[in-house]
């Protein structure tokens, strides 16, 4: 029966099966959930299972879905065109600016952190002029990062670089 | 104090100059999203919430109404000149009006559209404020099994109206309702799924949800697609206007889209999918003559007609938001949102608790609509020049206003992890034709259903048997038998008939 089964149609099996797994994960902490001993009418494991047991038939139900040959259609895509492989480059330069950006902001800053992840989406998409792009990140960082914190009050971790250097001096005393 | 007599009060109060600055800024903000390709009117919202941090909530739900409209009026603009869809209500508006555009009409598909869209948003918002209250008031009866069956209702109407496929609907409706078990339970504190995780005993964030699945789940989709797309914007040819037979053309598809519309948004039918498909498909029925061979090249009637259907569809949504507290859209969620993060509870009780606010909430949906009409007709050219700009840079900055829009509401960098994750779960959804809008719907209702459902059974004191009381609580879950059980009996009959003939 599998190898009916086109390329797109492995990647969506193991997207049935992930979240195949999800639902036995759901299951696994409803059960072992701790129950305050207090007097309820309605446990508050009914609706986890519930919810697990949907998701548990849902995914089942496209595993067979996709077995029979009806496979997905990408979003925008004709059913007609051929499979494309995912562009896995791109993409990962893009979770990994992302990523970066996560991991930064609050040891550089916001400006540096949003310029960086503005870099590496532009980057990922094609843009040739490297010196042109970090220019207008930066500008673009700095341009988000004050209208925010000066006209609607949001609080941002602030660019300073001293604030890093002191923090680490302060937890060493 | 008559309804009437407070809409007057709600435009005195939109009207006060502090108010309606916000109600400009909204509209301002909404059709320059709404014409940014890849944004719709949903994270639009989505992305401008941290400013309920600041903005006092009558100012505050004035400007989201305002963006909600404008994004509208925005996104009409992009399926028309770019043949790629800002938001899904506008689909349909790119198949005919992406032709006109081509065939040289584009200014008077601009113009069908945005006069469409002031001529159905007014219509619809005059009948959200005589159809709210009095829906609000009969809600006010509703027990808790009987919103318990409303958001049932709405999570299956939702899930199997939407997308190509039932089951991956209810697929995604489930893995929003996972999302929404996160945290702490609500009434006994037990913690699920939180796997030790401190930062999650809250839950996820719905807004932190919504700008990811729809901001970074699209970027990531685009970036899986980088080699195999392109656009190509239309350059517009003289102004946005229409002649006498173009006009003569248009305003009936403009009523009938208002007709189909507004209901479709009234009844949980998730999105502005399927009142705007209807409408396309009643007018290219009704053509007659060269008209009816024009669709498919450029039909102005198929740019009228469903682009008035997604603007009253908008409004139609807004009635059961305010009345019942029920998002029967993504958009629609993310307003609730906004209620929520100023602890206003839109349901029943808001007529009677907040009338100031919910009133001067429609009357600057009133003012807006107006003033989208003379932002979009004679400044079109202004907005038309945002879909140049650089695709990598587009994309950078959506990204960049996402990231800041997770992050900025609570300045939790668990809030940015967190919208990686969901952000790649709308990747997936996307490449395996998963509807996203049911997991946002899920994510937000489950946990008012399980609350709803709590509650009867307490009262009930553990008899199931109250959930099916009362005549609304039986309507309902017969109409989602009936929902259920008729397409494939519809099927199977057909194919015993077809088979009989052969």
């Amino acid at each position: 029966m599998l190898n009916k089964v086109s390329q797109a149609g492995k990647g969506e099996l193991a997207f049935a099966g992930s979240l195949f797994l999800v639902s036995l994960v759901v299951y696994w902490d409803t059960h072992r959930l701790v129950i305050p001993d207090n007097n309820v009418a309605v446990s508050p494991r009914t609706f986890p299972y519930i919810v697990a047991t949907v998701l548990l038939i849902a995914s089942i139900a496209l595993a067979l879905e996709v077995l029979r040959g009806r496979a997905a259609t990408p979003e925008g895509v004709d059913a007609s065109e051929p499979f494309q492989r995912a562009d896995f480059k791109t993409m990962g330069i893009i979770v990994g600016s992302i990523g970066l950006h996560v991991f930064l902001l609050e040891q550089t800053g916001y400006i540096i952190s949003a310029a960086i992840s503005f870099w590496g989406v532009a980057y990922a998409f094609g843009t040739k002029r490297m010196l042109r792009l970090g220019l207008i990140s930066l500008i673009f960082a700095t341009i988000v990062y004050y209208s925010f914190t000066t006209f609607l009050d949001i609080q941002l971790p602030t660019w300073v670089l001293e604030d890093f250097i002191s923090s680490i001096g302060n937890s060493d005393g | 104090m008559g309804n009437f007599d407070y809409l007057l009060n709600g435009f005195e109060a939109a009207f006060a100059s502090g108010n309606l600055i916000y109600g400009f800024i909204g509209v301002f903000l909404g059709t320059l999203v709404g014409v940014l390709p890849g944004i719709g009117p949903a994270l639009a919202i989505g992305l401008l919430l941290p400013i309920t941090l600041t903005v006092q909530p009558t100012q505050a739900l004035i400007m989201f109404a305002a963006i909600y409209y404008g994004a509208m009026y925005g996104g009409s603009t992009t399926s028309i000149l770019l043949n790629t869809p800002g938001e899904s209500g506008s689909v349909i508006t790119a198949v005919e009006g992406n032709k006109m555009a081509r065939a040289g009409k584009a200014g008077a598909a601009l113009a069908t559209a945005a006069i469409g869209s002031f001529v159905a948003g007014t219509l619809a918002t005059l009948l959200l404020a005589l159809a709210a209250p009095q829906l609000a008031e009969f809600a006010i009866q509703v027990q808790p099994a009987g919103f318990l069956a409303l958001i049932i209702t709405a999570f299956f109407t939702v899930g199997t109206l939407l997308g190509s496929s039932r089951i991956r609907g209810v697929l995604a409706l489930s893995v929003g309702l996972v999302v929404g078990l996160i945290g702490a339970d609500l009434q006994t504190g037990s913690i699920r799924l939180t796997f030790g995780n401190n930062n999650a005993i809250d839950g996820i964030e719905t807004v932190t949800v919504i700008v990811a699945l729809f901001a970074l789940g699209e970027i990531l989709y685009l970036a899986s697609r980088f080699k195999h797309s392109e656009w190509q914007v239309i350059p517009v040819g003289g102004k946005a206007m229409m002649n006498k037979k173009e006009w003569k053309r248009s305003w009936k598809p403009w009523l009938r889209g208002t007709a189909i519309g507004f209901p479709l948004g009234v009844i949980p039918a998730g999105g502005s999918e399927v009142p705007t498909f209807l409408s396309y498909a009643t007018e290219k029925k009704l053509a007659k003559g060269e008209n009816k061979e024009e669709f498919g090249n450029g039909a102005i009637e198929g740019v009228a007609g469903p682009e008035a259907a997604n603007n009253a569809n908008a409004a139609g949504a807004l009635v059961p938001l305010l009345a019942l507290g029920l998002p029967t859209s993504a958009t629609a969620a993310v307003v609730l949102v906004a209620f929520q993060s100023y602890n206003i509870q839109p349901g029943p009780l808001l007529f009677v608790t907040n009338p100031d606010l919910v009133w001067a909430l429609i009357a600057s949906l009133f003012i807006g609509n107006t003033l989208l009409l003379v932002l979009n007709l004679p400044f079109i050219k202004f907005w038309i020049k945002l879909l140049y700009i650089p695709r990598p840079y587009l994309y950078a900055g959506i990204t960049t206003f996402a990231l800041l829009g997770a992050y900025a509401l609570n300045s939790s960098i668990f809030d940015l992890q967190m919208a990686l994750v969901v952000g790649f779960i709308g990747y997936l959804f996307r490449r395996f034709g998963v509807p996203i809008t049911p997991m946002v719907i899920g994510a937000i209702l489950g946990p008012l259903a399980e609350l709803y459902y709590k509650r009867t059974i307490q009262i009930s004191q553990g008899d199931h048997s109250v959930l099916f009381d009362g005549l609304l609580t039986k309507s309902l879950y017969t109409f989602l038998l009936l929902l259920i059980i008729l397409p494939p009996l519809y099927r199977f009959i057909k194919r015993g008939k077809q088979s009989s003939t052969k």
